[in-house]
């Protein structure tokens, strides 16, 4: 996850880490940015489906055995 | 355009905060006839479901100060080989969780199962198992295949929870190494135990959500 988390763009990782890690709502986000309310909305998902692309990735190529 | 703009609604959805009621029940009609975006919010929601495991176990301080000292403007000194110290060690406490609680649950007798997975007269020589678990309200899936057909570029295997009716659920994709081996954790929605069978497909990456025709391995599920 960390290395996934590491593969994203900085915007997203930011929006993912303040939202989980920190706990912050939306809103509270929105105002610690400076970036308008929809944007970190459609942001947050946005990086949720970069982080899922990222670990599915890779954990096949880590994980095969040969 | 009005459809990017609802799905991109879906992280803030999963994390209960549309606030505006309005939203939601928009978001909710589009998700009934829309089947991408429900396949979307599956994906979605795997990867809130992991943040949130991994936020549960064990905050990394100093990722959040790093990232908080970002949003202020400010770029510390050595902030990408903190970052990672930081990142690797969350990661692993992640995983001495997971492993404890796999550990816990083997002592305790918690019901997983195995399913092997059968192959289909197009690829013969293939093979796997899937290891479910019962996670919360989710399933938690390892699912580990050998033999596979090797993929060209734009292909990937799909998992399905599967009925007869032909109505399905995604678990994820993936690809597979040398051998056609791969070993990987999916994970599935609580509604998975509706659906008898398992299923990987082959699928072309063309933008078309639906299942192909080209069942490699099948599995079934036997009801508890």
């Amino acid at each position: 996850v960390a290395r996934a988390l590491s593969r994203i763009p900085e915007e997203h990782r930011e929006v993912v880490t303040l939202a989980y890690f920190e706990g912050l709502s939306q809103r509270e986000i929105s105002r610690r940015t400076g970036v308008p309310l929809g944007t970190i909305k459609s942001r947050t998902t946005a990086a949720l489906k970069r982080l899922h692309r990222s670990l599915l990735n890779p954990a096949a190529e880590e994980t095969h055995r040969g | 355009v009005a459809e990017d703009r609802i799905e991109g609604l879906l992280g803030a959805y999963l994390l209960g905060e549309l606030s505006v009621e309005e939203e939601e029940r928009e978001l909710e009609r589009h998700l009934e006839v829309c089947a991408e975006c429900r396949r979307e919010l599956e994906r979605v929601r795997q990867t809130h479901n992991l943040l949130r495991q991994l936020a549960a176990n064990e905050p990394p301080a100093e990722l959040k100060e790093q990232v908080l000292a970002q949003v202020r403007g400010e770029t510390p000194a050595h902030s990408i080989s903190r970052w990672w110290f930081w990142a690797s060690a969350a990661a692993a406490l992640l995983l001495v969780a997971v492993l404890s609680v796999g550990l816990f649950r083997e002592i305790t007798g918690d019901p997983s199962f195995v399913v092997p997975l059968a192959a289909t007269e197009l690829a013969p020589e293939a093979g796997g198992e899937a290891r479910i678990e019962e996670v919360g309200e989710n399933f938690q899936v390892e699912l580990e295949v050998w033999g596979m057909p090797e993929l060209k570029e734009d292909e990937y295997y799909e998992m399905w929870y599967y009925a007869e009716d032909g109505g399905r659920i995604s678990c994820g994709t993936f690809q597979v190494g040398p051998e056609g081996r791969a070993t990987v954790n999916l994970t599935a929605p609580a509604s998975a135990r509706d659906y008898p069978e398992i299923e990987i497909t082959r699928e072309l990456d063309d933008g078309n959500p639906e299942a192909s025709d080209e069942g490699i391995l099948e599995g079934e599920l036997r009801s508890t």
